[in-house]
This record gives structure tokens, sequence and C-alpha cells, in this order.
């Protein structure tokens, strides 16, 4: 009788997992309208308003905390902001006077003013809740014009895409998700690389940059609207650190973004559709 | 049958406590995973059969709110439930230094699994960084937080204890 009870369990192992394995190739499988896509919607908005409800009682006492713990940081903080903002207050001044100048200049040379984009703005009310991917829940969902494919940003610079909408809440993918990858362009050289995210927070890779490549510590990494997917000139982050293996072809790039990934609270939904038509499933 | 739905209930209030105040828990970027806790220790209590289901349905849930590629807590959880159970007579809950070993292996098998397909998925990041970065602070976080999900799980846990088997050899039939 043991043996089985023991004969069964593994049986109830195997049949298990080759259901597990059965629903991994449906999920690919299967379109955006499938089964599988359906119940992550579902769930998504089955929990979306319990998330809000925790975040909305959660994010005071969280606040009150990190007050009391950083009292002195922040009063440190404080005197090193407003001294960035007599800064960029002179910066600012500087652009402005750039920016009618370059208006000017396009206007001479018959650019076409680039396209300025509608934005949505909405909270965070749902964080990661596992180690190995990265994605936040928004409060605001197809009735609020949010798509799938839209580019999101925070703190001026892009954070991530919608991957899936409901009616009234919305999952982003952020850059920092392993299976995340956006084409971009070193502002300095020009070259053209792809951004992928890591496990380790905050830390993006920047791949395929050759290793002739004249790419510095500081330079500027912006989206380069390849692949239709995002809008060209998006802020992504800084290259924070460059090295070069061995034998490879390409050099090992490490982009710093400006935000914080695991403390979004607002976001900005870029309203601007996907130029490529993208094929459902696949 | 009681105890199966009983391991799925529990497991899907764990995953709502997961997907809402979990992700407020995370210390240094880590954060305890519940759904695996109630898995091991359902399989730990009731066996692999029971271990494996629950860690089925919690690892389908979890896939469903926050995975990229829903299969992979789906096999992993699974597996965790069905070890857990493997070991049932080898842990005994109520021994809570034993629980929080057995938690803290139970959890890095979990991330192992996870570390194995995101190789398969494409990810380069050092595994000594993922094991320092990921597995160990969540396997300790949620061995810390072991003893605690048992002392709320254990009023719904109905422990049986096994009579002993006596085997008569029948010699002469």
């Amino acid at each position: 009788m043991p043996d089985f009870f023991s004969r069964r369990s593994y049986l109830v192992l195997i049949i298990l997992i080759a259901v597990s394995i059965f629903i991994t190739t449906v999920h690919y499988r299967e379109g955006e309208d499938g089964l599988i896509h359906r119940s992550e919607r579902l769930v998504m908005a089955a929990i979306s308003p319990l998330q809000a409800a925790v975040t909305s009682i959660l994010t005071p006492v969280k606040d009150g905390w990190d007050y009391l713990v950083h009292f002195g940081d922040l009063k440190r903080e404080n005197r090193g902001l407003k001294q960035e903002i007599d800064h960029l207050r002179e910066q600012v001044f500087e652009l402005q006077s750039l920016k009618r100048e370059n208006s000017r200049l396009r206007s001479l040379i018959g650019f076409k003013d680039q396209l300025q984009y509608e934005t949505i703005p909405a909270r965070v009310i749902g964080m990661p809740a596992s180690n190995w991917w990265s994605s936040v829940i928004i409060d605001k969902g197809y009735s609020d014009g949010v798509r799938r494919h839209m580019p999101v940003i925070a703190g001026g610079s892009l954070i991530g895409q919608v991957v899936d909408v409901t009616q009234s809440a919305s999952k982003v993918t952020l850059l920092n998700d392993v299976q995340s990858g956006v084409s971009v362009q070193v502002e300095s050289t020009g070259e053209i690389g792809v951004v992928k995210g890591q496990l380790r927070e905050n830390r993006l890779s920047l791949r395929y940059i050759s290793r002739d490549s004249a790419i510095q510590v500081g330079d500027r990494i912006v989206t380069s609207g390849l692949g239709g997917l995002f809008p060209r000139g998006l802020y992504v982050g800084k290259v924070s650190k460059v090295t070069l293996s061995g034998y490879g072809l390409y050099k090992n790039v490490e982009v710093m973004p400006p935000v914080d990934f695991s403390s979004l609270e607002e976001v900005l939904v870029v309203k601007c559709e996907p130029i490529t038509a993208f094929k459902e499933g696949n | 049958m009681w105890p199966i739905v009983q391991s799925c209930l529990l497991v899907l209030v764990a995953f709502i406590f997961q997907a809402t105040v979990v992700p407020h828990m995370a210390v240094s970027g880590a954060k305890p995973d519940i759904v695996i806790i109630i898995t091991a220790l359902y399989g730990f209590t009731y066996g692999p059969q029971i271990g494996t289901v629950a860690g089925f349905f919690g690892g389908l849930l979890g896939d469903l709110l926050s995975g990229s590629h829903v299969g992979i807590g789906l096999i992993s959880k699974s597996i965790v439930g069905f070890f857990a159970g493997l070991v049932k007579r080898a842990i005994f809950v109520e021994n809570m230094l034993l629980t929080m070993l057995a938690i803290f292996i139970a959890t890095c098998i979990n991330q192992f699994i996870y570390v194995g397909f995101m190789f398969l998925l494409g990810e380069t990041t050092p595994i000594k960084v993922l094991v320092t970065g990921i597995v160990l602070p969540s396997a300790t976080y949620n061995a810390i937080l072991a003893p605690f999900v048992y002392m709320m799980l254990r009023r719904f846990m109905v422990f049986k204890q096994e009579a002993p088997v006596v085997r008569i050899a029948k010699k002469y039939d």
C-alpha cells in the first residue's frame, strides 16, 4: 500500500508538470484573446482594487517611517536640493534661449516640429510581488485611453511599457525586467544598441556596442525610435560603467536610469500608438 | 479531499497577501514568498500529493499576476511542494529551528529552478550575484517568517499520528 501511494505521488507530480508545460506552451502560442491571457487580465482586475487599497493605507505609514529614519539625511538633501534648484534655474534660462534659437533654425531648414505626445498621469497601485519579474500595476486602464505597448515615463525618463490593459488598470513591464529590451542610441556617438533589463535593481545592460566604440561613462542614452515601439529621443539613463572582455565583439556597458524602479509612485503613460503593426501570438 | 481544498484556500489567501502587502515588506530589494512557505508547510504536514497540488495552485496564481512566462512558477512550486512532502516524516514542524532550515532549503530550491529558467531565457547576470542578491536574502527572509506563518496555520492543520506498521512474515502460507 505505501508503494502505491508513493507511486501515486510521483504520478501527481508528473501530471502537474505536464500540465504546467502544456500551459506554458499554450500561453506562448495563443494570442492576446487566448484563455490564459484572459485569465491574467481577470486576476489583475480582481487584485488591483485590493492593491490600491493596501497601497493607500501603507504608503502614509511607510512615508512616516522613512521620515523618522532619514530625518538627518532629509535635512542634508534639502540643502543640496535648494542649491541644485538655483543651478537648474540658470540652466533652464539658458535652455530656453537655446530652444528659441533651435526653433528658429528648424523653421529655417524646413524641419517639421517633432510630434508632441499627450500623456496620461497614473498612480502605481501594485509593486512587483516576485523577486524575478519587474512589473507594476497602475490605476489607469482602457477607459482612460491606455493601450498596450504605450511607453511609460517617470522622472523624465522612460521606465517601461504597458503590456496588459483591463478596463481600469494596466500592467507595466519595467526596463529592469529581464524580458525587457529597448532599442536605444548613444547621444554622443550616435551608435545604436539595445538596453536590456537585469535582475539587479536599477542597473541596465547596454548591448551590441562595438569594442571600438568611443562610448564613455556619463554618456546619455536615449531611445532610437527603431522598431516602432517607442518614439525617438526618450531619455533612458546615463552610462555608468564600460568594460571590455578579453575576446568579446562588444563592450560591456551598464546604464544607470535616473529613477529608482523599486519606489515608483506616479508615472505618465505616453499616448502614442506603436508604428509597427504587431502580430499577436507567435 | 478536505486538506487539498483547505490548502488551496490558504494558498489563495497567501497569494492575495503576497500581491498586496508583501511588496511593501521588501528589505534591500528582497521580498519573502509566503506562498512557498505555505506550500512547504503543507508538504511537510500532509505529504507530497497535497504539497504538489498546493504548489501548483500557488504557482498558477503567482504566474498569472506577475509572470512574464506563465509556467515557471507552476513547475518550481509544484516541485518544492513535492519534495517537502517527501521529507514529511523527517521534518517535525513543531521544531521551529528545523522548520526554518527546511523552509530556507525549500526557498533555495524554488529560486534555483527560477535561476535555471532565467539562464534558458538569456539572463546574463553572474550566478554569484543572483545567489547573494536574490536567492539567499529571500530564503533567509522566508526562514525568519516561517514560524509566524506556521503559528497562524497550525489551527487549520490536523496532525495525524501514523500507526506503527508491523510486518509479520508469512513464512508458512
